[in-house]
Protein backbone atom coordinates (compact mmCIF):
# COMPACT_ATOMS: atom_id res chain seq x y z
CA UNK A 1 0.00 0.00 0.00
CA UNK A 2 1.57 3.35 -1.15
CA UNK A 3 1.69 5.94 1.26
CA UNK A 4 -1.05 8.44 1.88
CA UNK A 5 -1.57 11.95 4.08
CA UNK A 6 -4.37 13.79 5.31
CA UNK A 7 -5.74 15.72 2.98
CA UNK A 8 -5.24 19.97 3.07
CA UNK A 9 -8.76 20.58 3.21
CA UNK A 10 -9.53 17.87 6.31
CA UNK A 11 -10.22 18.78 10.21
CA UNK A 12 -10.40 16.11 12.08
CA UNK A 13 -10.40 15.92 16.28
CA UNK A 14 -10.30 13.27 18.43
CA UNK A 15 -12.60 12.84 21.59
CA UNK A 16 -11.53 12.07 24.99
CA UNK A 17 -13.01 9.11 25.90
CA UNK A 18 -12.37 5.44 26.60
CA UNK A 19 -13.12 4.26 23.29
CA UNK A 20 -10.87 5.59 20.45
CA UNK A 21 -13.37 8.35 18.36
CA UNK A 22 -12.26 10.63 15.38
CA UNK A 23 -14.70 13.16 14.02
CA UNK A 24 -13.41 13.81 10.71
CA UNK A 25 -14.85 16.15 7.69
CA UNK A 26 -14.03 18.11 4.67
CA UNK A 27 -14.16 22.21 5.45
CA UNK A 28 -15.92 23.51 4.66
CA UNK A 29 -18.02 21.79 2.49
CA UNK A 30 -17.74 18.26 3.26
CA UNK A 31 -19.93 16.87 6.04
CA UNK A 32 -18.22 15.74 9.68
CA UNK A 33 -18.47 11.50 10.01
CA UNK A 34 -17.40 10.19 13.47
CA UNK A 35 -14.95 7.05 13.45
CA UNK A 36 -15.07 5.01 16.46
CA UNK A 37 -13.00 1.90 17.09
CA UNK A 38 -10.29 0.05 15.44
CA UNK A 39 -10.98 2.73 12.37
CA UNK A 40 -10.93 5.90 14.83
CA UNK A 41 -7.38 3.85 15.60
CA UNK A 42 -6.47 3.49 12.31
CA UNK A 43 -6.99 7.55 11.73
CA UNK A 44 -4.51 8.48 13.99
CA UNK A 45 -2.01 5.99 13.00
CA UNK A 46 -2.13 7.44 9.47
CA UNK A 47 -2.41 10.59 10.12
CA UNK A 48 0.89 10.29 12.70
CA UNK A 49 2.79 8.23 9.85
CA UNK A 50 1.21 8.07 6.55
CA UNK A 51 2.29 4.75 6.07
CA UNK A 52 -0.57 1.94 5.81
CA UNK A 53 2.21 -0.80 6.24
CA UNK A 54 2.81 0.45 9.32
CA UNK A 55 -0.22 1.32 10.51
CA UNK A 56 -0.66 -2.40 10.31
CA UNK A 57 2.43 -3.68 11.65
CA UNK A 58 1.20 -1.93 14.97
CA UNK A 59 -2.20 -3.04 14.68
CA UNK A 60 -0.86 -6.89 14.71
CA UNK A 61 1.33 -6.07 17.83
CA UNK A 62 -1.93 -4.89 19.32
CA UNK A 63 -4.44 -6.84 18.45
CA UNK A 64 -2.67 -10.26 19.57
CA UNK A 65 -4.27 -13.25 17.86
CA UNK A 66 -5.76 -11.77 14.75
CA UNK A 67 -3.71 -12.70 11.70
CA UNK A 68 -1.63 -9.80 10.01
CA UNK A 69 -3.29 -10.47 6.47
CA UNK A 70 -6.58 -10.40 7.55
CA UNK A 71 -5.27 -6.27 9.40
CA UNK A 72 -3.63 -5.88 6.07
CA UNK A 73 -7.23 -6.49 3.73
CA UNK A 74 -8.97 -4.13 6.39
CA UNK A 75 -6.79 -1.47 6.61
CA UNK A 76 -6.53 -1.69 2.65
CA UNK A 77 -10.43 -1.11 2.12
CA UNK A 78 -10.69 1.11 5.36
CA UNK A 79 -7.84 3.36 3.38
CA UNK A 80 -9.20 2.71 -0.01
CA UNK A 81 -12.44 4.20 1.08
CA UNK A 82 -11.19 7.09 2.98
CA UNK A 83 -9.13 7.84 -0.65
CA UNK A 84 -12.50 7.99 -2.31
CA UNK A 85 -14.13 10.15 0.11
CA UNK A 86 -10.88 12.92 -0.24
CA UNK A 87 -10.02 12.27 3.28
CA UNK A 88 -6.72 11.18 2.48
CA UNK A 89 -4.60 11.40 -0.74
CA UNK A 90 -1.69 9.31 -1.69
CA UNK A 91 1.64 11.39 -1.09
CA UNK A 92 3.43 11.39 -3.67
CA UNK B 1 -14.24 -3.25 12.66
CA UNK B 2 -15.79 -0.40 12.74
CA UNK B 3 -16.95 1.45 9.38
CA UNK B 4 -16.99 5.54 8.57
CA UNK B 5 -20.57 6.16 9.36
CA UNK B 6 -22.27 9.15 7.71
CA UNK B 7 -23.30 10.39 4.03
CA UNK B 8 -22.95 13.04 2.15
CA UNK B 9 -26.38 14.97 -0.19
CA UNK B 10 -23.91 17.79 -1.13
CA UNK B 11 -22.07 20.67 0.54
CA UNK B 12 -23.43 21.82 3.93
CA UNK B 13 -26.38 18.90 3.55
CA UNK B 14 -26.90 16.21 5.91
CA UNK B 15 -28.83 12.82 4.98
CA UNK B 16 -31.18 11.21 7.29
CA UNK B 17 -28.51 9.02 8.79
CA UNK B 18 -27.37 12.32 11.02
CA UNK B 19 -24.34 11.29 13.14
CA UNK B 20 -24.52 12.65 16.24
CA UNK B 21 -21.36 14.49 17.52
CA UNK B 22 -20.48 15.18 21.06
CA UNK B 23 -20.53 19.06 20.92
CA UNK B 24 -17.39 19.87 22.42
CA UNK B 25 -15.80 18.15 19.29
CA UNK B 26 -18.52 19.92 16.43
CA UNK B 27 -17.51 23.21 17.97
CA UNK B 28 -13.96 22.66 17.06
CA UNK B 29 -14.61 21.48 13.90
CA UNK B 30 -16.91 24.24 13.45
CA UNK B 31 -13.89 26.33 13.77
CA UNK B 32 -12.12 24.59 11.65
CA UNK B 33 -14.78 25.00 8.89
CA UNK B 34 -15.03 28.53 9.23
CA UNK B 35 -11.41 28.93 9.30
CA UNK B 36 -11.70 27.82 6.17
CA UNK B 37 -14.35 30.08 4.65
CA UNK B 38 -12.27 32.86 6.01
CA UNK B 39 -9.22 31.52 4.27
CA UNK B 40 -10.86 31.10 0.88
CA UNK B 41 -12.14 34.27 0.73
CA UNK B 42 -9.31 35.97 2.12
CA UNK B 43 -10.75 37.19 5.38
CA UNK B 44 -9.20 37.82 9.19
CA UNK B 45 -10.91 36.81 11.69
CA UNK B 46 -9.84 35.46 15.33
CA UNK B 47 -10.92 32.37 17.04
CA UNK B 48 -11.89 33.47 20.44
CA UNK B 49 -13.49 31.38 23.78
CA UNK B 50 -13.91 27.94 23.67
CA UNK B 51 -11.97 25.50 22.07
CA UNK B 52 -9.68 28.57 20.64
CA UNK B 53 -9.02 29.24 24.89
CA UNK B 54 -5.30 28.90 25.56
CA UNK B 55 -4.97 26.18 28.60
CA UNK B 56 -4.21 28.79 31.29
CA UNK B 57 -7.43 30.29 31.07
CA UNK B 58 -10.41 26.91 30.39
CA UNK B 59 -11.32 25.20 33.83
CA UNK B 60 -12.82 21.99 34.12
CA UNK B 61 -16.22 21.56 32.73
CA UNK B 62 -16.14 24.68 30.72
CA UNK B 63 -17.72 24.14 27.79
CA UNK B 64 -18.93 26.08 24.50
CA UNK B 65 -22.53 25.43 22.74
CA UNK B 66 -20.66 27.74 19.95
CA UNK B 67 -17.75 28.65 17.77
CA UNK B 68 -17.04 32.02 18.72
CA UNK B 69 -14.69 34.77 16.22
CA UNK B 70 -14.16 38.15 16.02
CA UNK B 71 -13.81 39.74 12.54
CA UNK B 72 -12.17 42.57 11.12
CA UNK B 73 -14.89 45.06 10.96
CA UNK B 74 -14.40 45.83 7.37
CA UNK B 75 -14.67 41.78 6.50
CA UNK B 76 -18.11 41.43 7.97
CA UNK B 77 -20.31 42.02 5.21
CA UNK B 78 -17.47 39.41 3.35
CA UNK B 79 -18.20 36.89 5.66
CA UNK B 80 -22.07 36.95 6.35
CA UNK B 81 -22.50 37.05 2.80
CA UNK B 82 -20.31 33.72 2.15
CA UNK B 83 -21.40 32.11 4.98
CA UNK B 84 -24.78 30.92 3.13
CA UNK B 85 -22.85 29.28 0.06
CA UNK B 86 -21.41 26.87 2.54
CA UNK B 87 -24.59 25.52 4.44
CA UNK B 88 -24.95 28.08 7.20
CA UNK B 89 -28.32 29.99 7.81
CA UNK B 90 -28.52 32.96 9.55
CA UNK B 91 -30.57 32.18 13.38
CA UNK B 92 -30.25 35.60 15.08
CA UNK B 93 -28.96 38.83 13.26
CA UNK B 94 -26.18 41.26 14.94
CA UNK B 95 -29.53 43.93 16.06
CA UNK B 96 -31.51 41.09 17.54
CA UNK B 97 -28.91 39.49 19.66
CA UNK B 98 -27.78 41.75 22.79
CA UNK B 99 -27.54 45.00 23.55
CA UNK B 100 -24.65 45.42 22.10
CA UNK B 101 -25.52 44.05 18.83
CA UNK B 102 -22.45 42.70 18.77
CA UNK B 103 -22.72 39.19 17.47
CA UNK B 104 -24.93 37.11 14.66
CA UNK B 105 -25.16 33.87 15.01
CA UNK B 106 -25.74 30.91 12.19
CA UNK B 107 -25.91 27.84 11.75
CA UNK B 108 -24.85 24.79 9.84
CA UNK B 109 -26.06 21.33 9.54
CA UNK B 110 -22.80 19.92 8.98
CA UNK B 111 -21.00 21.84 11.66
CA UNK B 112 -23.47 23.82 14.12
CA UNK B 113 -23.28 26.91 15.48
CA UNK B 114 -20.69 29.84 14.91
CA UNK B 115 -21.47 33.12 16.86
CA UNK B 116 -19.79 36.10 14.17
CA UNK B 117 -18.53 39.19 16.18
CA UNK B 118 -18.32 42.23 14.87
CA UNK B 119 -17.35 43.80 18.22
CA UNK B 120 -16.39 42.63 21.44
CA UNK B 121 -18.92 44.11 24.12
CA UNK B 122 -16.59 46.19 26.93
CA UNK B 123 -14.01 47.09 23.98
CA UNK B 124 -14.93 50.87 23.50
CA UNK B 125 -12.43 51.92 21.11
CA UNK B 126 -13.12 51.96 17.43
CA UNK B 127 -14.09 48.57 16.14
CA UNK B 128 -11.31 48.74 13.35
CA UNK B 129 -9.00 49.76 15.87
CA UNK B 130 -9.61 47.02 18.10
CA UNK B 131 -9.76 44.55 15.85
CA UNK B 132 -5.88 45.64 14.42
CA UNK B 133 -4.56 45.77 18.35
CA UNK B 134 -5.20 42.50 18.87
CA UNK B 135 -4.40 41.28 15.29
CA UNK B 136 -0.91 43.13 15.87
CA UNK B 137 -0.15 40.68 18.46
CA UNK B 138 -2.03 37.36 17.60
CA UNK B 139 -1.02 33.93 17.87
CA UNK B 140 -2.19 30.63 16.13
CA UNK B 141 -3.56 27.81 17.67
CA UNK B 142 -3.99 24.49 15.53
CA UNK B 143 -8.28 23.93 15.96
CA UNK B 144 -9.26 20.42 14.44
CA UNK B 145 -5.42 20.20 12.91
CA UNK B 146 -6.37 23.60 11.01
CA UNK B 147 -4.41 26.35 11.93
CA UNK B 148 -6.62 29.51 13.58
CA UNK B 149 -5.44 32.77 14.47
CA UNK B 150 -6.68 33.69 17.91
CA UNK B 151 -6.34 36.62 20.16
CA UNK B 152 -2.37 37.18 22.08
CA UNK B 153 -3.19 35.18 25.34
CA UNK B 154 -2.93 38.53 27.79
CA UNK B 155 -5.81 39.42 25.34
CA UNK B 156 -7.81 36.55 25.70
CA UNK B 157 -7.89 36.92 29.50
CA UNK B 158 -8.98 40.14 28.80
CA UNK B 159 -11.97 39.09 26.38
CA UNK B 160 -12.62 36.36 29.09
CA UNK B 161 -12.92 38.54 31.88
CA UNK B 162 -15.36 40.56 29.85
CA UNK B 163 -16.94 38.19 28.70
CA UNK B 164 -17.43 37.12 32.51
CA UNK B 165 -18.45 40.56 33.09
CA UNK B 166 -21.83 39.98 31.37
CA UNK B 167 -22.65 36.66 33.46
CA UNK B 168 -24.88 38.23 35.56
CA UNK B 169 -23.78 36.81 38.53
CA UNK B 170 -23.20 32.97 37.00
CA UNK B 171 -21.03 30.80 38.70
CA UNK B 172 -19.29 30.19 35.16
CA UNK B 173 -18.77 33.90 34.82
CA UNK B 174 -16.93 34.17 38.46
CA UNK B 175 -15.04 31.10 37.40
CA UNK B 176 -13.81 32.85 34.08
CA UNK B 177 -13.30 36.09 35.71
CA UNK B 178 -11.31 33.98 38.60
CA UNK B 179 -8.83 32.32 36.21
CA UNK B 180 -8.09 35.38 33.81
CA UNK B 181 -7.85 37.87 35.98
CA UNK B 182 -8.08 37.57 40.03
CA UNK B 183 -6.19 34.58 40.63
CA UNK B 184 -3.09 35.50 37.94
CA UNK B 185 -0.01 37.24 39.36
CA UNK B 186 -0.29 41.36 40.25
CA UNK B 187 1.58 42.23 37.42
CA UNK B 188 -0.33 40.13 35.02
CA UNK B 189 -3.36 42.16 36.57
CA UNK B 190 -1.36 45.30 35.59
CA UNK B 191 -0.91 44.89 32.30
CA UNK B 192 -4.37 43.77 31.79
CA UNK B 193 -5.87 46.72 33.18
CA UNK B 194 -3.51 48.39 30.97
CA UNK B 195 -4.52 46.27 27.76
CA UNK B 196 -8.40 46.96 29.28
CA UNK B 197 -7.36 50.86 29.16
CA UNK B 198 -6.02 51.26 25.92
CA UNK B 199 -9.30 48.75 23.78
CA UNK B 200 -11.25 51.64 26.48
CA UNK B 201 -12.67 48.85 28.19
CA UNK B 202 -11.93 50.00 31.56
CA UNK B 203 -15.81 50.30 32.88
CA UNK B 204 -16.33 46.84 31.87
CA UNK B 205 -13.20 46.00 33.66
CA UNK B 206 -14.61 46.93 36.51
CA UNK B 207 -17.84 45.61 36.12
CA UNK B 208 -16.35 42.07 36.09
CA UNK B 209 -14.14 42.83 39.14
CA UNK B 210 -16.71 44.56 41.19
CA UNK B 211 -15.24 48.03 40.74
CA UNK B 212 -17.85 49.95 39.36
CA UNK B 213 -18.73 52.40 42.92
CA UNK B 214 -15.38 54.16 40.93
CA UNK B 215 -17.45 54.66 37.44
CA UNK B 216 -20.99 55.85 38.80
CA UNK B 217 -21.19 58.89 36.52
CA UNK B 218 -20.49 56.92 33.33
CA UNK B 219 -23.40 56.83 31.35
CA UNK B 220 -23.22 53.05 30.67
CA UNK B 221 -22.40 52.47 34.30
CA UNK B 222 -25.83 51.08 35.45
CA UNK B 223 -26.16 48.74 31.94
CA UNK B 224 -22.84 47.01 33.42
CA UNK B 225 -24.27 46.49 36.36
CA UNK B 226 -27.18 44.80 35.57
CA UNK B 227 -24.94 42.41 32.75
CA UNK B 228 -22.53 41.95 35.92
CA UNK B 229 -25.39 41.21 38.83
CA UNK B 230 -28.62 40.70 37.11
CA UNK B 231 -32.17 42.33 37.20
CA UNK B 232 -35.34 42.93 36.14
CA UNK B 233 -36.65 43.82 32.11
CA UNK B 234 -37.58 47.44 33.32
CA UNK B 235 -34.11 47.52 35.45
CA UNK B 236 -32.41 46.70 32.01
CA UNK B 237 -34.52 49.24 29.91
CA UNK B 238 -33.88 52.04 31.77
CA UNK B 239 -29.89 51.01 32.00
CA UNK B 240 -30.19 50.63 27.93
CA UNK B 241 -32.00 54.02 27.96
CA UNK B 242 -29.08 55.87 29.88
CA UNK B 243 -26.33 54.19 28.19
CA UNK B 244 -27.50 55.31 24.57
CA UNK B 245 -25.53 58.30 23.57
CA UNK B 246 -27.62 60.18 21.23
CA UNK B 247 -31.48 60.47 21.04
CA UNK B 248 -31.58 58.27 18.08
CA UNK B 249 -30.07 55.40 19.89
CA UNK B 250 -32.46 56.37 22.35
CA UNK B 251 -35.37 55.73 20.02
CA UNK B 252 -33.89 52.46 18.95
CA UNK B 253 -33.42 51.14 22.82
CA UNK B 254 -37.00 52.10 23.28
CA UNK B 255 -38.61 50.75 19.65
CA UNK B 256 -36.17 46.61 20.98
CA UNK B 257 -37.72 46.97 24.45
CA UNK B 258 -41.52 47.16 22.64
CA UNK B 259 -40.76 45.11 19.82
CA UNK B 260 -40.73 41.23 20.13
CA UNK B 261 -37.54 39.52 18.45
CA UNK B 262 -39.35 37.56 15.86
CA UNK B 263 -35.84 34.97 15.68
CA UNK B 264 -35.73 34.42 18.95
CA UNK B 265 -39.70 33.52 19.24
CA UNK B 266 -39.23 31.22 16.66
CA UNK B 267 -36.46 29.17 17.99
CA UNK B 268 -38.67 29.07 21.07
CA UNK B 269 -41.96 27.80 18.76
CA UNK B 270 -40.06 26.13 16.20
CA UNK B 271 -41.51 27.46 13.40
CA UNK B 272 -41.97 30.57 11.80
CA UNK B 273 -44.31 32.43 14.58
CA UNK B 274 -48.07 33.81 12.59
CA UNK B 275 -49.51 37.32 13.21
CA UNK B 276 -51.60 36.13 15.93
CA UNK B 277 -48.43 34.68 17.77
CA UNK B 278 -46.64 37.65 17.30
CA UNK B 279 -49.05 39.94 18.69
CA UNK B 280 -49.68 37.58 21.70
CA UNK B 281 -45.89 37.59 22.69
CA UNK B 282 -45.82 41.49 22.61
CA UNK B 283 -48.47 41.02 24.85
CA UNK B 284 -46.88 38.95 27.64
CA UNK B 285 -43.81 41.11 27.10
CA UNK B 286 -46.19 44.22 28.45
CA UNK B 287 -47.63 42.44 30.74
CA UNK B 288 -43.50 41.26 32.44
CA UNK B 289 -42.54 44.49 32.12
CA UNK B 290 -45.49 45.81 34.11
CA UNK B 291 -45.09 43.51 36.70
CA UNK B 292 -41.26 44.54 37.39
CA UNK B 293 -42.04 48.43 37.09
CA UNK B 294 -44.82 47.58 40.21
CA UNK B 295 -43.70 44.93 42.25
CA UNK B 296 -45.90 43.48 44.58
CA UNK B 297 -49.18 44.20 42.68
CA UNK B 298 -51.33 41.30 41.66
CA UNK B 299 -50.86 40.06 37.69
Amino acid sequence: MSAVRVGHDVAWVQGASDEPLVAVGRVPDGVPLLLHGSSAQIWVLLAETGDPGEVVDALHEAYDGVARDDIAAAVADFVADLLGRGLVVRDA
Amino acid sequence: MAVVEGAEEGPGQVSGSTVDLDLQLRVELTHAAVQAIADLHGLDLLHVKGPALDDSLTHPGRASSDADVLVRPEHVAGLVAALPAHGFRLVTGFSSGSAFEHAANHHSRAWGYVDVHRTFPGVTVAASTAFESLWAVRGCVDLAHRPCPVPHVLDQALLLTLHGARGEGSERGRLDIERAFTSTPVEHQESLRERAAELGATLALAAALDELDQHRDDPAHDLWLYYSRGGTRAQEWRARLKAAPTLRAKARVLGRGVGVNREYLAMELGHEPSRREMAAEFVDRYRTALRSLRPGRRS
